[in-house]
C-alpha cells in the first residue's frame, strides 16, 4: 500500500515536469522573408503550388487574421507561439511542407472553435483537432502526416474566414455527405 | 534511332497543328454582339486581369468598372464583388475566389455566357424574364448550365465542386453524367443525389466522420445483433433476428390469417431458370 501510494505520489510530481512546454520553439531557417502580398495574390499564388511551405501557411494564418505579415519565419512563430496559435513544442522548418495536423490546429485555434470532450478536457492537439475539422467537414480525411495541397489550404483559408467573419460557413463550401 | 526521332518529330508537328486546327473554328465561333460586364460592387481586396491585353497585369478592381470577355478576377478573405451581366444577370463572387469570363455575347435575342471557376465560390442569378439566356459556369470538374435560376456554387481543391439551386432550375454535367436541379435541391462532386444528401446529414453515423461505418463493422453489426467491438456487441451472436414465418399453414407467427395471395407458395418446384430450357414447364 506504502509502495502504491508513493508510486502514484512520485508521478504526480513528474507530470508537471513531462507536460511542460519548451519556453522557445525550435525554429530552422527562421531568418526566412515572409511573403508580402494582399491575401488575393496570396491565394492565386499558392493554389497553384502543389504543397504548402511553413512559412507560407504562417503567412496565411496572419492574412486571415488581417494583420500584418511578419518580416521573417522566426517572428511569425513567435508571435504564433505567443497567441497558442501554434504549439510551442513543434519544431518548424521554413521550407518545410506543411501537414495537415499543424494546418488543422492553427485554424481551430484562430477560429476558436470549441470541441467535443477530448479536445475540452485534454485542450488542443493535432490529432484531435483535425478530427474536430473533419467532422464539421472543413477538412477531408485524412491523417496527421499528410501534406497539404495548395489548393487545399486556399480551401481551408477561405472556410475559416467565413466562420470567423460570419460564425458559420456556407453549406456549398463544406463536405456535406458522409456516406 | 535517327528514324525513330523523325518519326516523333513529325507526330509531334501533327499533333501542333491539329491543336491549331482546332483554334481557328473557335475563333470564329465568336461571333454576335460583345456585351459589357459591369461591376456593381466592390468589398475588400479584388483585382482584375485583361487577359486579352498585351503584358496583362493584375489591377484592383472598382465599382463602375467595365470587363469584357476574356478578363480574370479574383478575391481576397473577407472580400466580395457584384457583377451586374447586361441587364440578363448578376453574379455574386465570395471570398477566396478566382474566376474568369469566358465569353459574354448577344446572338440575336439570346444572351450566351461562359463563366469559369477555378476556385471559390459565386452566386449567379439569371432573369429569364428579361430575355432567353444561355447562361453556364464551368468548373474544373463540371459545367453548371443555368437556364433561370440562381443558387451558390463553389469549388474547392479538396472536396470538388458543390452546388445548391435556389430558384428555378438548374443542369450539372460531369462527363456523360447530368443531374437536374430544382429549387432547393443541392448535388456535390460525386453527382449525389439531393435526397441523399439529406439522409446522410438525418443519419447518426457511427464509425469514423467521413466514411460511416465500414464493412467489417456493418458485417459485425449484422452478425451480433449490433453494437462495434470492445464498445458495444453484446447482443445474440446467434440467430439475432427473429426468422420470417414459412406461413404454410394460412397464418402468421401470432395466429392471424394471411391473405392467399400474400401467402408463401410451399414449395417451389425446381424448374429450369430459362424457359427455353429443357424441362420448364413453359417452353
Amino acid at each position: 500500500m506504502k509502495w502504491t501510494v508513493a508510486l502514484i505520489g512520485s508521478l504526480l510530481m513528474l507530470a508537471p515536469v513531462a507536460c511542460q512546454v519548451p519556453e522557445a520553439p525550435m525554429i530552422a531557417n527562421g531568418q526566412t522573408a515572409l511573403p508580402k502580398e494582399d491575401s488575393a495574390a496570396y491565394l492565386d499564388r499558392i493554389s497553384s503550388r502543389p504543397t504548402v511551405t511553413e512559412a507560407d501557411a504562417l503567412a496565411g494564418i496572419f492574412l486571415m487574421l488581417d494583420e500584418p505579415p511578419k518580416a521573417t519565419f522566426g517572428e511569425a512563430v513567435k508571435a504564433l507561439v505567443g497567441r497558442k496559435i501554434a504549439d510551442a513544442r513543434w519544431d518548424f522548418q521554413a521550407g518545410r511542407e506543411m501537414v495537415r495536423g499543424k494546418v488543422a490546429y492553427m485554424i481551430y485555434q484562430t477560429c476558436k472553435i470549441r470541441g467535443g470532450l477530448t479536445l475540452t478536457l485534454a485542450g488542443p492537439s493535432q490529432r484531435y483537432c483535425l478530427r474536430e475539422l473533419q467532422y464539421r467537414g472543413f477538412m477531408t480525411p485524412g491523417p496527421v502526416y499528410n501534406i497539404v495541397t495548395g489548393m487545399e489550404y486556399v480551401a481551408i483559408l477561405a472556410r475559416a474566414d467565413e466562420l470567423r467573419q460570419t460564425g458559420k460557413v456556407t453549406s456549398t463550401m463544406v463536405r456535406e455527405v458522409s456516406w | 534511332m535517327n528514324r525513330a526521332l523523325l518519326a516523333a518529330l513529325v507526330a509531334g508537328s501533327l499533333l501542333t497543328g491539329a491543336v491549331w486546327a482546332q483554334e481557328a473554328p473557335a475563333a470564329a465561333k465568336a461571333e454576335g454582339e460583345a456585351l459589357v460586364v459591369t461591376v456593381k460592387e466592390v468589398a475588400g481586396k479584388a483585382q482584375r486581369l485583361d487577359a486579352g491585353q498585351k503584358d496583362p497585369k493584375w489591377v484592383p478592381l472598382k465599382a463602375g468598372d467595365k470587363l469584357s470577355e476574356l478578363t480574370l478576377i479574383r478575391t481576397g478573405l473577407r472580400s466580395k464583388v457584384v457583377l451586374a451581366m447586361a441587364d440578363r444577370s448578376t453574379v455574386v463572387i465570395d471570398r477566396a475566389t478566382k474566376m474568369g469570363v469566358a465569353e459574354f455575347r448577344k446572338k440575336g435575342k439570346v444572351a450566351k455566357t461562359r463563366l469559369s471557376l477555378k476556385y471559390g465560390s459565386m452566386r449567379p442569378t439569371v432573369h429569364s424574364a428579361r430575355g432567353p439566356n444561355d447562361f453556364a459556369v464551368s468548373t474544373p470538374v463540371a459545367t453548371l448550365a443555368i437556364p433561370g435560376s440562381g443558387g451558390p456554387l463553389s469549388f474547392c481543391g479538396d472536396i470538388g465542386f458543390n452546388v445548391l439551386c435556389n430558384i428555378g432550375k438548374l443542369q450539372v454535367l460531369r462527363g456523360h453524367r447530368i443531374r437536374n436541379l430544382i429549387k432547393d435541391e443541392k448535388t456535390n462532386n460525386d453527382m449525389t443525389r439531393s435526397v441523399n444528401i439529406l439522409k446522410s446529414l438525418n443519419t447518426p453515423l457511427l464509425g469514423d466522420s467521413f466514411g460511416g461505418l465500414t464493412n467489417v463493422e456493418k458485417k459485425y453489426q449484422q452478425d451480433n445483433n449490433g453494437g462495434r467491438g470492445g464498445i458495444g456487441g453484446g447482443g445474440s451472436t446467434k440467430d439475432p433476428l427473429p426468422k420470417l414465418p414459412t406461413n404454410t399453414n394460412g397464418t402468421d407467427l401470432d395466429g392471424n390469417h394471411i391473405d392467399p395471395a400474400y401467402q408463401t407458395p410451399p414449395d417451389f418446384p425446381d424448374y429450369p431458370d430459362h424457359p427455353d430450357l429443357p424441362g420448364h414447364p413453359d417452353p
